[in-house]
């Protein structure tokens, strides 16, 4: 019961990268990485976004160096 | 622990090839500076970082300043940077002397040299030249953001239930 709740809660499972035909993914775009980004400063996995394994890895080198030049955290604590 | 022997790689071998290897190549950088600057300090920051990169053999291509932004964690105790971001070209080679000069610049708290591919830095310029055709500078809108933010943490809170 449970689980199926659970799926379609993230019914959406296509890459929002792939559906707007984004190629390159930006460190300095804050707007487009902040929403894949958890509360605590984690990168959220592509299995709960949904993002497809080319951007997600492509995701994960933006946000790396997001973290380098203080726009994104590295952890926030509470 | 082996020590690795590099029998081929002699002192001159080595200078040979860094001579044969040193090219013009096309980067990105991006400085945070101190927050308490005002916008001449600013100006001449660029006046500044530009003749770093004629120093090195390069030229700037396009500087944006992308203002006063809190950082997200605290860099030599400053809350705030502004933000600059650089297009330029350096000699490949003298890319670490064009770092060290940013480490001993005092008004400098962070910096970031990314090298671009030709194709990388035509997209990068087109895009600065989109957004300027459209609009100035984007504004922040943290309505948006804000929102999609709430929809995210509902999701993990459910997920780790």
């Amino acid at each position: 019961m449970t689980y199926t709740k659970k799926r379609s809660f993230f019914a959406q499972k296509i890459c929002r990268f792939c559906a707007e035909k984004v190629e390159v993914i930006d460190f300095y775009d804050i707007k487009l990485l902040k929403p894949l980004i958890s509360e605590r400063g984690k990168i959220i996995p592509s299995r709960i976004s949904g993002n497809c394994a080319k951007h997600q890895r492509r995701l994960t080198e933006a946000v790396k160096l997001a973290r380098n030049i203080a726009l994104l955290p590295f952890s926030v604590e509470r | 622990m082996q020590r690795l022997s590099i029998p081929h790689l002699n002192s001159s071998g080595i200078e040979a090839i860094t001579q044969e290897e040193q090219i013009l190549r096309s980067y990105q950088t991006v400085l945070i500076l101190k927050p308490d600057l005002d916008d001449a300090g600013v100006n001449a920051m660029i006046e500044k970082v530009g003749e770093y990169f004629k120093k090195y053999g390069g030229s700037t291509l396009n500087v944006q300043n992308w203002g006063k932004k809190r950082l997200a964690y605290r860099v030599k105790k400053n809350r705030f940077g502004i933000y600059l971001n650089f297009y330029h070209t350096c000699e490949n080679v003298r890319v670490v002397e064009l770092e060290k000069d940013f480490f001993l610049n005092d008004s400098i708290i962070k910096f970031l040299v990314l090298r671009l591919t030709d194709k990388e830095l035509e997209r990068a310029l087109n895009r600065i030249n989109e957004v300027d055709a459209t609009e100035g500078l984007s504004d922040d809108d943290d309505d948006d953001s804000a929102t999609d933010d709430d929809d995210d943490d509902a999701t993990i809170a459910d997920l780790e239930d």
